[in-house]
This record gives structure tokens, sequence and C-alpha cells, in this order.
């Protein structure tokens, strides 16, 4: 069933948050990149029903998420930012816990529980006090309870942050197994993550959303724009203080600048392949930046 | 998957407790005040400073003149004291005595004295009910006078209701589960009330155990005839309610329990809104002393 953004609005006093949302998702994984402020956060928390848009509506299957109320609160999974948990429960508590709120028995739900322990790899902690969980762990115990109760909707806002990369693969393995049945909105700053399981990438800044597609149709925009540098330290910083949408990359031991640009921007420039990472910088390093 | 109510309300009252019992300190607080209170219950004495007579003996006189005022037994009353006050002051220096013989006649004299002065405030009494209710043994004579501890009482409890209000209703906020347990399919709203459920049972309960350790603490003392209409009483002369002193004692048991479960209701209300426990705390007090003294100035005026 589609989950459709219509025109969401909103405002905290003079300063617009979101500005008219309007997208349609199916299932599949939706990143949401942007800066800190564009109101990835806000659109998250409208939708998990934690914050009330200005204006604008959300609808699932064509019927109002707000009238639905626990109905679909039922179809959502949310692992919020900074996810906080009672020190003093083990994570197998707190598992059956929030179960139960979501309406399982006791039996389904410490049987869902351990389940989703196990798949995040916390079964061997189960049975220990929260407050002796590192980062990391929280982190996966997080993600185990937005799991519970087979969500249809997945929200999740900085998932990997704090997870190793070892953790970090059996994350997107995870949510790539689960998104063929589900809607996976996450939003993030660690663009790999995207490049390697988002089906589309919502760009948003300032509350808008400014473009959006896959990431080959992203980076497609920018083939033949993308150029790599060598130049002399001197150099290397005139032009990072100049192109603020330029970055610094170590190709084979030696620094190397990275731009975006139409025409070639010096002699020593060579063409290369885009990635997302060049898409961010272009659309969100500079005001004043060359547009697409 | 449709939670009820009632299942949501079980769950987290079964959840808010264990959450409470993981708290030591809570536990332990909790622990120590109920123990001292109930302890200084057992242990306290009246302080009986401001009276000149024997309670027993003052006892002894409303029960033998024990009854509505009429002239007579004002009468017989005033006789007595006056045969009293001769005893008292019946000099021994002119008399041959031997020492025990003197010592038995001061004895005579100063029990003279000790039942003149319990008359004397027995008469008073039974004056102050001419036209009004009888006489009978009063309790504020004795079990009234430990105040001290029972205005303790109410601040331990108060302190222990702020407390335990304060961890149900801000601890999922400042450890972060709000987020998570607001999108579950209980909701906000369920959620909430079953909070405010809980606050106000947990608020009940305290208020109860100290209640009975305050009655505790007046049945160690007499309590005089408290089946005695309420306006034999001192300070309740021209009170409204018909009712015996044993009624009135319930009825303000009962009456303050439930002040304490809306002082908990309102104390969450107010953290949910400021989202700050110093600051709840403050606008809930200025509120309670706001009720207090108008209840103070109803009392008074009915």
């Amino acid at each position: 069933m589609p989950l459709e953004f219509h025109c969401l609005c909103k405002s905290y006093g003079t300063n617009k948050a979101l500005q008219n949302f309007t997208i349609s998702l199916d299932n599949g994984i939706y990143a949401l990149l942007g800066p800190n402020g564009a109101g990835k956060s806000t659109l998250i928390n409208i939708l998990a029903g934690l914050l009330d848009a200005t204006s604008g509506h959300i609808t699932y299957g064509g019927e109002d998420t707000l009238k639905m109320g626990e109905r679909f609160r039922s179809l959502i999974g949310f692992m919020p930012q900074y996810p906080g948990f009672y020190p003093d429960f083990t994570a197998r508590q707190l598992m059956v816990y929030i179960a139960r709120l979501k309406g399982l028995s006791q039996s389904d739900a410490k049987q869902k529980s351990a389940e989703l322990l196990g798949e995040v790899n916390l079964s061997d902690c189960a049975d220990k006090k929260i407050k002796s969980f590192s980062g990391g762990m929280k982190q996966r115990l997080g993600l185990a309870q937005a799991l519970i109760g087979k969500p249809k909707i997945l929200i999740l806002d900085e998932p990997t942050a704090g997870l190793d990369p070892k953790e970090r693969v059996r994350f997107r393995n995870l949510i790539s197994r689960l998104s063929q049945q589900m809607t996976v909105i996450f939003c993030t700053h660690i663009v790999s993550d995207i490049e390697t399981i988002a089906s589309q990438v919502l760009l948003l800044k300032k509350g808008e959303l400014i473009a959006q597609g896959s990431v080959g149709e992203l980076t497609q925009a920018l083939v033949g724009k993308v150029w790599e540098l060598s130049l002399s330290d001197s150099e290397t910083e005139q032009f990072l203080t100049n192109d603020p949408c330029s970055s610094l990359v170590n190709k084979g031991g030696k620094p190397c600048v990275r731009c975006v640009c139409k025409t070639k921007p010096h002699k020593s420039a060579t063409p290369c392949e885009p990635c997302l990472e060049d898409v961010y910088m272009h659309t969100f390093g500079d005001e004043n930046e060359i547009k697409i | 998957m449709f939670i009820c109510t009632h299942s949501v309300m079980k769950m987290k009252l079964r959840y808010e407790l264990f959450k409470l019992c993981k708290s030591k300190v809570l536990i332990a607080l909790f622990t120590l005040c109920v123990s001292l209170y109930c302890i200084l219950c057992v242990c306290a004495q009246p302080d009986l400073s401001e009276y000149t007579f024997d309670p027993k003996l003052y006892k002894m006189y409303a029960e033998k003149y024990s009854g509505k005022f009429t002239q007579q037994t004002l009468e017989e009353m005033n006789s007595e004291l006056e045969q009293l006050t001769q005893q008292s002051q019946q000099p021994l220096e002119n008399k041959a005595f031997t020492a025990e013989e003197y010592i038995k006649a001061d004895n005579k004299r100063i029990a003279a004295q000790q039942k003149a002065n319990a008359l004397g405030a027995v008469i008073e009494r039974y004056q102050q009910l001419k036209g009004g209710s009888r006489l009978v043994y009063d309790l504020e004579i004795n079990a009234y006078h430990t105040g001290w501890l029972r205005k303790l009482g109410l601040l331990l409890c108060l302190a222990l209701i702020t407390v335990i209000t304060l961890k149900i209703t801000l601890d999922d906020h400042k450890c972060g589960m709000e987020q998570i347990l607001f999108t579950t399919a209980a909701g906000k709203c369920k959620l909430l009330c079953a909070k405010l459920f809980i606050a106000a049972l947990l608020a009940f309960i305290t208020a109860v155990l100290f209640g009975c350790a305050e009655l505790l603490l007046l049945s160690r003392w007499d309590l005089g005839d408290t089946s005695a209409p309420l306006q034999s009483f001192r300070g309740f002369e021209t009170g409204v309610l018909t009712a015996s002193m044993q009624t009135a004692l319930y009825l303000s048991f009962v009456l303050k329990v439930l002040l304490f479960a809306a002082y908990s209701a309102a104390l969450m209300l107010f953290s949910r809104l400021t989202r700050s426990d110093i600051a709840a705390v403050c606008i809930t007090l200025v509120l309670a002393s706001i009720v207090y003294y108008l209840l103070a100035a109803a009392m008074l005026i009915c």
C-alpha cells in the first residue's frame, strides 16, 4: 500500500522546517539525505506521530494516518536517533515490554524478542542490564525493538551511527532483506550506507524536497562534471577556499582535490565517475552552488 | 493489533512498579520514611506542658459530670470545687504533726489542688458547651498533642508522593523512552492515562499507609468517647457536620487520602507541561497551598 505525503508543512514560529513535502512511497528503502536542519528528523517525527504537522496530511492506502490512529501506529516501527532505554532493564525485558505495548501476547512477545535479539547479534547479552551496553549495542537494540510486530513502515533515524563496519554490513543486509515486504525510511549522513542499499534517495534542503531518484539517476546528472586534480599544497589550499563544494581525497597516498564543475577547472584535472558524495557536496556544499 | 485501555493499564502498572522496585534509592527512601514514622508513632509522647491539670483526673470529672449542660450540675461542680480549694489551702504550720503525718497531710493538700485544677478545667469546658453538645472526655487533651508528629507525617507523605509521581511521569522522558513508547500501538493518550492512574494509585496507597500510622498514633492515647457528636470536641463546637467524632475521623482520613491522590495528579499534569521536576513541584505546591487555605477558610466559615 502506498504511503503518501500531501503538501506536508511544519513551522516553528517563523522558521519553516518543512515546506510542501509531497511524495508517494511504496515498498523499498528510501533514504533522506540533507544537511543539519534540512527537515529530515521533522519529517520522520511527523510520520511517527510524535509531532503534528502545521498543514498537509499523510495517507496510507488512501486513508489519513491521523484518523487511522492506533491502526497506523501498529504498522510502524520507529528507531529514534539516540535511543534511550531503561538502564536497569535487561534487553529481553525491554523487548518484551515494547512487544506487549505493540499488542503481542506474552508468549509471542518472548518468542519474537528472542528472534530479533538474535538477528541483531545481541542474544549473548539478552539478560544483561542495558546500562552495561555500549553505544553500538544500544543502536542494535533500538533496531531490534523497531522490528517488533513486523511493521509495514520502518522509520530509522541515523540507524548506523555508532556501529562498527561489520555491524553496518549486517544492518544493511537485514534491511535489504526486509525491504521487500515493507517501506523503509531512514535518514543518515553516512553516504556509503545509502549507496549500498537505498532504492530511492530524497534530497532535502531547508525543508524542501529538492531532488529524488535512485543513486544512479542522481549521479548520472553529474557525469562529465566531476574532476580530480593534483595540485601543490598552496594551490590545493586556495582551490578548496575558492570552491567549498570541493573535497580533498587520498589517491595512492597522494592528496588530490575532487570537485564538480561544468568545464575542466584546471589543466591537470582528469574526469572521474561521480558518486553520491559528489551529489551531496554539489547540492549542499555552498549556497551559490552550480545547478545541474 | 488492537490493544485495549485496560490491558495498557495493567501492563503499564506492572512495568512501572517493576521500574520503581528496581530503583534501590527509592525503595530505601520509602522504607526509611514509613518505618521512621511508624516508630515515632509508637514511641511519641504528647506534649502536655500547656495544661496545669492531670488528664486522668480531667477524664474522671468529665465522666462524672458528662451530659448536657444544666444549671444544677454546674452548681454541684462549683460546690465540689470550693471544697477541694479549701482542702488545698488548709494551713499545716500551726498543727502538731509528726514528720510522717505532715507528709501525708501535705500530699493530701497537693492531691486536692490537682483535683481542683482538673475540675476547674472541666467546669470551664462545661460552660463553653452551654446550650450545645454534651460534655465528654476530649481527645484534644491527649491524642492531638502530638501535632508536630502529624505534621511530620504529612510532610513525609507529601515528599514521597512527589518523588514517586515525578519518577513515573518524567522517567520515560529523561531516559529517552518516550519517543519509542508513544509510537507503539498503545499510543500517547492511553499511556499517559495509564501513568496518571498509576501515580494516583500509588499516592493513594502511600497516603493510606501514613494515615494508618497516624490512626495507630491516635489509638495509643485515650480518645475519649468518640461516639459522641463532633460538636462535643474542642474546636468543633459550632461545626455543621452531623456526625460522631469517630465518623469525622474516618471522613478526614478519606478526604486526606483523596487530596493526596489529587495532588499527585496535578503534579503529573504540571510536570508533563513543564518537563521539569523543580518547576512542577513549585507550581503544584503553590496550588496546594492555595487550596489548603481556601479549605481552611471554608471550614472556618462552616
